[in-house]
């Protein structure tokens, strides 16, 4: 155990010292204890089986969220995984959905279920994303502990086959209820996948009478499971509202024709006039630049006074940046205005000769 | 197209300063700006281009058709 925890250093602190606990209490409770050693292997087999098993991630939320919650009561939410002495050779380190594995996790996760079951706490799976199915072995050497349970085994077997999508949008959405709503989604969808009935309070309403020795405390929050499931289904009436409010563009022929028999001489018109203005003015600040430089040659060649020259070159800057100024103005009113006109007719011409039809699914 | 703007821009103002700076300095300095005229005009014969284009545009005038 001291090896393991070394080993063992990638975990959480709260989780590596829950599944050492574990491991002690089935030491404890093993009658073989040395079987059972030797069934673990090293400690080093049994750590690669765990971290492959270890979803730190999802910890690594529960724990932030637990964190903020203060809740020191937290219900044990590894689980410890055994890897099978006889493929130790072939095979890599356990799956988690291999049967022997299954035999011992079921059993301790069974105990931790009914644990949390009556102290009330949240049950948090940590290895699976959705919940394991118990699968009661007569071979396991802690099966007097799975007798009583083996009846509300099998309701809750089915129940956790059901709810993996659901499971999975609950703990995305709120993470504080998870281990609620999944206890209660045990006692709601087990006797709806039996009845095979859509109706929500029905199931609430059923599973204490079946499932009585597992699901007392689950019982008082099926209405909230009733509500959960309700806000479930607000998606999918959305997704049907938006399937039916799906229009489709369609083109009126006659009103196109007409548009583009009066848009094009409009549009040649509007664009050789805006052309001519900005050509014009394009052609003013190339003369400006024309000017400025021959006053440059006049300024260095004309005059012999110094003062003077400085005037001239004053009076030749200035012209300079004035012909730089406008020739960039008519440049860029050319690359703007033209593509404008074009992309405003086009746009109008959507705007009057296409129509939106609505199409009911 | 905004960046070619401000690089323009920026390249004007500080023309239009220089030349004002230099303008300024070639007045203090003792410079005349009727001097300068009249070494242009001698130059570019202004006096002649504009009378030439006044008779131009009188002559344009005057060879409308007669109704």
């Amino acid at each position: 155990m001291s090896e393991l925890s070394k080993l063992l250093t990638f975990m959480f602190k709260e989780d590596r010292s829950e599944i050492l606990k574990q491991y002690n209490d089935m030491l404890d409770n093993a009658e073989d204890e040395q079987a059972l050693l030797e069934s673990f292997g090293s400690p080093t087999r049994l750590a690669v089986a765990i971290s492959r098993n270890y979803q730190r991630d999802e910890r690594k939320l529960s724990v932030h969220a637990d964190s903020k919650d203060g809740d020191n009561t937290e219900v044990s939410k590894v689980r410890p995984v055994i890897p099978t002495p006889a493929k130790k050779a072939s095979q890599p380190i356990l799956k988690p959905r291999e049967p022997d594995e299954n035999s011992y996790v079921d059993i301790i996760e069974e105990i931790r279920r009914e644990k949390a079951a009556e102290e009330g706490i949240e049950y948090k799976p940590i290895f699976f994303k959705d919940e394991k199915k118990p699968e009661p072995e007569p071979g396991v050497e802690e099966a007097p502990v799975e007798e009583p349970e083996t009846a509300p085994e099998a309701p809750v077997e089915q129940a956790q086959e059901m709810p993996k999508e659901e499971t999975d949008k609950e703990e995305a959405s709120a993470q504080e209820t998870e281990g609620a709503e999944e206890t209660a989604d045990e006692a709601a969808e087990a006797p709806e996948e039996s009845e095979e009935t859509a109706e929500e309070e029905t199931p609430a309403e059923e599973t204490p009478a079946e499932e009585a020795p597992v699901e007392d405390a689950p019982a008082e929050e099926a209405e909230e499971t009733d509500i959960v499931v309700e806000i479930e289904e607000l998606p999918a009436d959305a997704a049907e509202e938006e399937r039916e409010v799906r229009t489709v563009k369609k083109t009126r022929i006659f009103p196109l024709i007409l548009y583009v028999i009066v848009s094009v001489p409009i549009g040649l018109v509007l664009l050789l006039l805006m052309l001519g203005i900005e050509l014009s003015i394009f052609g003013v600040g190339l003369l400006g630049l024309k000017v400025g430089f021959e006053l440059l040659a006049f300024t260095f060649s004309g005059m012999q006074v110094f003062a003077d020259v400085l005037i001239c070159l004053g009076a030749t800057l200035g012209v300079l940046a004035l012909g730089v100024l406008v020739t960039w103005l008519g440049m860029w009113l050319i690359i703007v205005s033209v593509p404008g006109l074009i992309r405003g007719i086009i746009k109008l011409g959507k705007k009057l000769c296409v129509k939106e039809v609505e199409i009911d699914d | 197209m905004t960046k070619v703007w401000k690089i323009i821009s920026a390249v004007v103002i500080i023309a239009l300063l220089f030349g004002a700076l230099c303008l300024l300095v070639g007045l203090i300095t003792g410079g005349s700006t009727e001097r300068v005229l009249g070494i242009f005009n001698t130059t570019y014969d202004i006096e002649g281009l504009k009378q030439a284009y006044e008779q131009a545009i009188q002559n344009a005038l005057n060879t409308q058709p007669l109704s």
